[in-house]
């Protein structure tokens, strides 16, 4: 199982997960690494959670599909995204198939000018995300909504995209933090503004990572008093200066 | 001069012997890149975050000084993550790099950058974003966070 999360702001969506593939047993399981925030096709940005099989033969049917495109409207593209995933569902070929496998898509609607993002569920539901929306292990999702209580005060539609993509970072990390059973790995994110997709670099992450880092730091300053500047050190200093 | 001889002589000034954190790099490189009378091509290039400029390429190059041995990558305890801290072999790197400035006649930019190094050795965090976002609020566009001031 894993975590994925959308979170609609101001001017775009950001679809994030964390990375682990997990395989057998309850108690037994065994995680390696796996993409989970991708661009099946151009303009589109998806997130998987639950049957690897089943979301694979997913996205490769999406990838594959014809005259399906963010100029379309977007009630039909839910319909025909519903009508993929029915027929992953119901292809015996497909081992994963009978259990369970949820999305989270997100485009720029240029219908409406405005971002969107879908919950697809493999029971037949679909939602649409009007501002956080997570999927996978109920709780790893727990998690997530308790991270996010923590943020009350932050409102997603005022954010900018950059500011999105940092408060959806600590949602995610925080909740890999949890170290529940099923999530784990580094966070994955990917977003959707007006005039690109991105799934992001493992560099560019180092950065909004750090801005986390500083996040919680000045908070810790700020309530605490704490983090004494690096010249307050007790070590020898032994570095070098310039001449006069 | 490499932009990468310049984050070596900062990391190798006097004023933090413990090391310093990935953000005060970034923040002491992007000032000097401000300030100082170098050419383009020694200086990082920045981009507005979320708590003001940061560079890409001061994380690679943090990577490679430690991958060569330059630099110490020490764990935070309680913090995820690392501060840089110089060795033996960083304040010898940073001597040769301050002949190498003499040399080609640089050494106001390194003055500056020894200045920086202080400033932003002596600030706590928040008043380090206040420094950085009053000098450059071009930079702060994209901050999450209000200032305080």
């Amino acid at each position: 199982m894993t975590l994925i999360a959308a979170l609609r702001c101001r001017d775009g969506v950001i679809i994030g997960s964390d990375s682990h593939e997990t395989r057998g047993a309850r108690g037994r399981r065994l995680a390696r690494p796996i993409q989970k925030v991708y661009e099946p096709r151009p303009r589109l940005l998806l997130a998987w959670a639950g049957a690897q099989d089943a979301a694979q033969s997913f996205a490769l049917r999406l990838a594959r599909a014809h005259g399906l495109s963010p100029e379309t409207d977007r009630l039909e593209i839910k319909a025909r995204l519903h009508q993929i995933l029915s027929d992953v569902r119901g292809d015996p070929g497909i081992e994963g198939r009978s259990d369970h496998v949820e999305f989270l898509l997100a485009w720029w609607s240029r219908h409406e000018d405005k971002p969107v993002a879908l919950h697809l569920l493999s029971g037949g539901a679909g939602e649409w995300v009007e501002s956080w929306a997570f999927g996978g292990i109920q709780l790893g999702i727990d998690s997530a909504s308790f991270a996010i209580g923590t943020m009350r005060y932050i409102d997603p539609e005022e954010l900018t995209l950059e500011q999105a993509k940092i408060v959806a970072l600590k949602v995610l990390r925080d909740t890999i933090e949890t170290s529940v059973e099923g999530i784990g790995g580094r966070v994955q994110m990917g977003t959707i503004q007006e005039s690109s997709v991105q799934v992001i670099e493992q560099a560019d992450m180092r950065g909004l990572h750090d801005t986390v880092d500083l996040w919680e730091a000045q908070c810790a300053e700020i309530l605490l008093g704490t983090n004494e500047p690096p010249s307050a050190s007790h070590t020898p200093d032994r570095g070098v200066r310039p001449p006069d | 001069m490499r932009r990468r001889d310049w984050l070596l002589l900062f990391a190798a000034y006097e004023g933090a012997p413990d090391g310093l954190d990935p953000i005060r790099f970034q923040k002491g490189l992007f000032l000097f890149a401000k300030r100082a009378q170098v050419p383009a091509r020694s200086k990082y290039t920045f981009k507005p975050y979320d708590y003001g400029p940061m560079s890409t390429g001061i994380y690679s190059d943090l990577d490679r000084l430690v991958d060569d041995g330059l630099l110490e990558r020490m764990p935070v305890h309680g913090k995820r993550w690392s501060r840089y801290k110089p060795s033996k072999i960083t304040f010898l790197e940073g001597q040769r790099i301050l002949k190498q400035a003499e040399d080609e006649q640089l050494m106001d930019a390194a003055r500056e950058l020894f200045r920086i190094k202080q400033d932003v050795s002596n600030l706590r965090f928040n008043e380090l974003l206040e420094r950085v976002y009053t000098e450059h609020p071009e930079f702060a566009v994209n901050s999450i966070f209000r200032r305080s001031a």
